[in-house]
């Protein structure tokens, strides 16, 4: 059976960059990608991409090269990038492709997103009277779960010192200055039990992978990483999710608890096997939920492995190395193939002062509005 | 209970005996209820059903700053924080809505709340607009 590689890997660092507009980085993430593989633009076959706000992801071609080449523009809200990946990951091994690129990039306005509640099948009084605001789900889905399962505060805040302290070492962050948890935890309360510094912020970026068959990958000589499995998985009834005017008494299991289940199936994989993984952090409390969810730890056990250093770096779990969304904003279009991006490093053992000794094995998920989840389990090839 | 304004939309809650009761919907071939209740082609789908009119509170926020359009309550200087809170109404749904007439720092999940009206903010003529809301209900001593 075919299997895929990643053989490139670009990225457009995150932040703010004046001056460029959200296309101009995102072809900046497909030229860097390019030159990673050693390909030329000729050489694609075919393209995945997506933006939410940087305009039609297929604008690079106009950029790159009119040769022709099938693009598909993806939409799949914060799962995008990853949602692109799954796309360019079937079809090499439908075996109707050999050499694709999955493109995200993105540039948002400063402050909160104001969707507009009819794009999202809602009626006009839920974002009228102030109730649809991505936040305020975030404080409103943690608060419960501390309640649950004895999270406290400190736990929140050790996640966003973590995801800082990672940031000083990624090239690509935004934010790369360390904030010690005294700080995270009386600055400014934006939505309870959240404070400024425990949510990310939108912001700018883009990352480009090249995907090849392993067929192709030889011919031509190059490496990298194999993508042992890609899962994407929408909402049940009763799981509790973004823009929800009401919910089922009767709670289901998260979009990303079946997205999880599916792809180490797909793998033939255990949680216990992975060496690192990058979760969704829009906020503290989804990494810290994000951990169970993805079955690394149970509910509850957030604190202790909080405490004891357990997902920093040379700890048992590294998650977020590269500071995650917390670290790097969050440019919706390119934020799931950022935590691609990282693994690819990691696994290639390009990642510095932050590299995971010997990982073999790398997870990333990433959760979007309004309740679906993607997760990718990547190999190392040696 | 009374109407303190226009309400914000139509078919959302109604008052009966003094009380405000919040609208669902039930699909007429079986699934779960779900609020509101769907307006358009979808409606022909559904009956409407009246929520309790209260039940306990199931998790909490606040929101801290304020929101960007289609919001369209008080802002800038006028803005103050509210409540958001999700309210399990009997065993049939948790809504979400506003919260009023609470001391937000002692919101705790567990404790009884009733569905009342708001007056949120006001129209173009200054008029008042209503929408449903959550306020918690005093315990005896």
């Amino acid at each position: 059976m075919t299997s895929v590689h990643i053989v490139g890997a670009g990225i457009h660092r995150f932040g703010r960059s004046p001056g460029m507009s959200a296309l101009d980085q995102g072809v900046a993430a497909c030229r860097s990608a390019l030159v990673d593989a050693g390909l030329d633009w000729s050489q694609v076959q075919f393209g995945f991409g997506g933006s939410r706000d940087g305009g039609n992801a297929d604008a690079v071609i106009a950029r790159l090269g009119l040769t022709g080449v099938q693009f598909i523009n993806v939409a799949n809200g914060c799962a995008t990038g990853g949602s692109a990946l799954a796309s360019a990951y079937w079809a090499i091994k439908s075996g109707e492709f050999d050499i694709g690129i999955v493109v995200g990039f993105d540039k948002h306005a400063k402050g909160s997103f104001n969707p507009d509640p009819e794009r999202w099948g809602l009626p006009m009084w839920y974002g009228r009277t102030g109730l649809m605001l991505t936040t305020q789900f975030f404080g409103l889905k943690i608060q419960r779960y501390m309640a649950l399962h004895g999270i406290d505060t400190t736990t929140l805040a050790r996640v966003a010192e973590k995801a800082f302290r990672n940031g000083v070492d990624a090239d690509h962050a935004w934010r790369r200055e360390e904030i010690d948890l005294d700080t995270i935890l009386h600055s400014t309360m934006v939505s309870d039990p959240l404070t400024k510094f425990m949510f990310c912020s939108p912001s700018e970026g883009a990352a480009a992978m090249i995907v090849m068959s392993d067929r192709k990958m030889r011919e031509l000589g190059l490496a990298g990483p194999a993508i042992r499995s890609v899962a994407v998985r929408t909402r049940l009834p009763g799981s509790f999710e973004v823009f929800s005017p009401s919910l089922q008494v009767e709670q289901a299991p998260a979009p990303t608890v079946l997205a999880s289940r599916a792809a180490f199936d797909m793998a033939g994989i255990g949680p216990e096997d992975v060496d690192v993984a990058q979760l969704q952090d829009t906020d503290c409390g989804a990494e810290i939920m994000h951990m169970a969810e993805n079955g690394f730890c149970k509910d509850g056990e957030q604190v202790e492995w909080l405490a004891e250093g357990r997902t920093a770096l040379g700890g048992a779990l590294p998650v977020n190395t590269d500071g995650g969304c917390l670290a790097c904003g969050e440019p919706i279009g390119a934020s799931g193939l950022r935590q691609i991006y990282e693994n690819v490093q990691q696994l290639r053992g390009r990642s510095g002062a932050r590299q995971v000794a010997d990982a073999t094995l790398a997870y990333s998920q990433v959760y979007g509005a309004p309740g679906l989840s993607a997760v990718v389990i990547l190999e190392a090839s040696r | 209970m009374t109407m303190l304004g226009q309400p914000v939309a139509d078919d959302l809650y109604r008052l009966v005996d003094g009380a405000v009761r919040l609208i669902a919907a039930r699909p007429q071939d079986g699934g779960p209820l779900a609020f509101p209740f769907p307006q358009g082609s979808e409606a022909d789908r559904y009956e409407r059903i009246l929520l309790p009119a209260t039940g306990t509170l199931w998790s909490w926020t606040v929101q801290r700053f304020a929101p960007k359009a289609p919001y369209d309550g008080p802002a800038d200087a006028d803005f103050t924080p509210y409540g958001v809170a999700y309210v399990q109404l009997g065993d049939m749904l948790i809504v979400e809505g506003r919260v009023t007439g609470a001391d937000l720092g002692a919101l705790r999940i567990g404790q009884p709340m009733r569905v009342v009206t708001e007056a949120y903010a006001r129209g173009a003529a200054g008029s008042p607009i209503e929408t449903y809301a959550f306020a918690p209900i005093e315990e005896q001593p």
